[in-house]
């Protein structure tokens, strides 16, 4: 995670954070997924979503609508809601969640740590509880000026 | 094809992603000073009170910075007095403080010292007076006079009456001591030997004004015969007379004068005697039993004991000596003690 003029930036390497699967932009998923490594949704997926192995990254842009289990960090810059309008969804993180400025969520969030940037549309709980095995983050912390 | 080039073809390349600010403490945030961040034992961007203390300039409070935008003296006043109204300067306040003590403790020590004088030497204040003659015989403020019903003066009561010198009854006049040994001696040792063939002293009524100068001055001092009679009538008591110019007209007086012989003892009128100056005849005292009476001879300045008819030194004969009154007649006049 890099610094620049205060906002924080993230390299999301797919083969360094063992992340296996995609949904691409355009593609409209419906269903369930449970992903043994990490994940990255940069269209639609309506359904539950269960990542382990890796992390979770909601690209901008993209859209879950549904419950989430992700057993590393999860990457949030899209959009989640719950299977109906009037329902949150349930995001259980085990790793660190980090709700990104362009992120848009009506949800529950239950995770080890968190996160937060500026500009971010949170609706609803956030909750933490101690982590049973936090995965290693690839995120550089390390600030640039 | 390796894994990671499937999953690059899968998934992708690795791209950056902006998460954007983070909420909270955040590094390099000039709004950071206003936080307190703990690092490497020590708050960061902290300073410390002695870097306060020497690096930070103190502010001259004795600058009155005036606004050039005001007008007129009155904010400049204003800035006087807001600085007159500011905590005054510690030191000077401790100097104040420091110099109102040592005046106060100088002046209760000077005022001590002073009282410890006056009560160590009260009768000081005294000595200038007691310096007259008569001050040996003086009584001192706090002595009494050996009275019976003498009483120390600050035990006197009120009302009640104190006995002084000055209450006591004059009654017989007391001799003094000298006088009184005089009078215990033997009459014929203590008579004197008036010469009755001629008064040494002219009489008051055949007083001619000369006065006796002494032996040595010049005569211009001695007035001429002719002034003498005229001024015969207002010589007073005092004045001495001269043996050889008030003589009268008799052979004693043309005497030649011899030296005076100063006898103590001897009591015995010499009236050929020359003194340059006379005392008169004084009654000194009178005989408790009424019978003599002692008179200053003139010429010798010594008391002499005369009875009744007896002449003394001044040509009288005692006629009556009261010795209740203190008043010896003479044919001429009478005496009385003082």
């Amino acid at each position: 995670m890099q610094q620049d003029n205060h906002q924080e930036s993230i390299v999301i390497d797919p083969v360094a954070m063992n992340i296996v699967n995609r949904v691409a932009p355009g593609t409209r998923m419906t269903g369930g997924i449970e992903s043994d490594g990490g994940l990255i949704v940069e269209g639609t997926f309506i359904g539950s979503v269960k990542v382990t192995g890796g992390p979770l990254v909601l690209m901008q842009g993209g859209v879950i609508q549904g419950d989430i289990f992700c057993s590393e960090d999860a990457y949030l810059f899209g959009t989640i809601t719950g299977p109906t309008d009037d329902v949150h969804a349930e995001i259980e993180v085990a790793g660190a969640a980090f709700l990104a400025e362009t992120l848009t969520a009506k949800a529950n969030l239950t995770a080890a740590d968190f996160k937060v940037y500026e500009g971010t549309q949170f609706d609803g709980r956030i909750r933490t509880v101690r982590k049973p095995q936090h995965a290693q983050s690839k995120v550089d912390t390390s600030s640039s000026a | 094809m390796s894994a990671a080039n499937i999953t690059r073809l899968v998934v992708g390349d690795k791209y950056h992603i902006t998460l954007g600010k983070p909420v909270g403490q955040r590094k390099h945030d000039p709004d950071i000073s206003k936080t307190l961040i703990w690092k490497n034992g020590r708050w960061e961007r902290s300073v410390s009170v002695l870097e306060r203390v020497f690096q930070a300039p103190a502010k001259k409070s004795s600058v009155i910075e005036i606004d050039p935008k005001a007008s007129g003296q009155g904010n400049a006043w204003a800035k006087l007095q807001s600085l007159v109204k500011r905590k005054p300067n510690v030191l000077i306040a401790r100097l104040v403080l420091a110099v109102f003590g040592t005046i106060a403790i100088v002046s209760s020590l000077a005022l001590m010292i002073g009282k410890w004088q006056e009560s160590s030497s009260p009768e000081t204040a005294e000595l200038p007076i007691a310096a007259a003659p008569t001050a040996p015989q003086a009584p001192a403020s706090d002595q009494t006079f050996p009275f019976p019903d003498a009483r120390p003066a600050g035990e006197a009561e009120a009302g009640r009456v104190v006995p002084s010198a000055v209450q006591v009854d004059p009654g017989p006049y007391v001799i003094p001591p000298e006088i009184k040994a005089m009078l215990d001696k033997p009459d014929t040792a203590a008579v004197p030997a008036v010469a009755v063939s001629a008064p040494a002293v002219p009489t008051p009524a055949t007083k001619q004004p000369v006065i006796a100068t002494p032996s040595g001055q010049p005569a211009a001092a001695k007035p001429p015969a002719n002034t003498q009679q005229a001024a015969s009538e207002k010589v007073p008591q005092a004045m001495l007379f001269d043996a050889e110019g008030t003589a009268p007209v008799t052979a004693a007086a043309k005497v030649p004068s011899a030296p005076p012989t100063p006898q103590s003892t001897g009591p015995k009128v010499e009236t050929q005697v020359k003194a340059p100056l006379k005392a008169p005849t004084v009654l000194v005292a009178v005989t408790p039993d009424g019978k003599s009476a002692l008179f200053t001879n003139p010429a010798t300045r010594l008391p002499e004991r005369f009875s009744v008819g007896e002449k003394i030194p001044g040509g009288e004969t005692i006629k009556a000596i009261d010795k209740n009154g203190g008043t010896v007649k003479t044919d001429v006049r009478d005496y009385k003690l003082e």
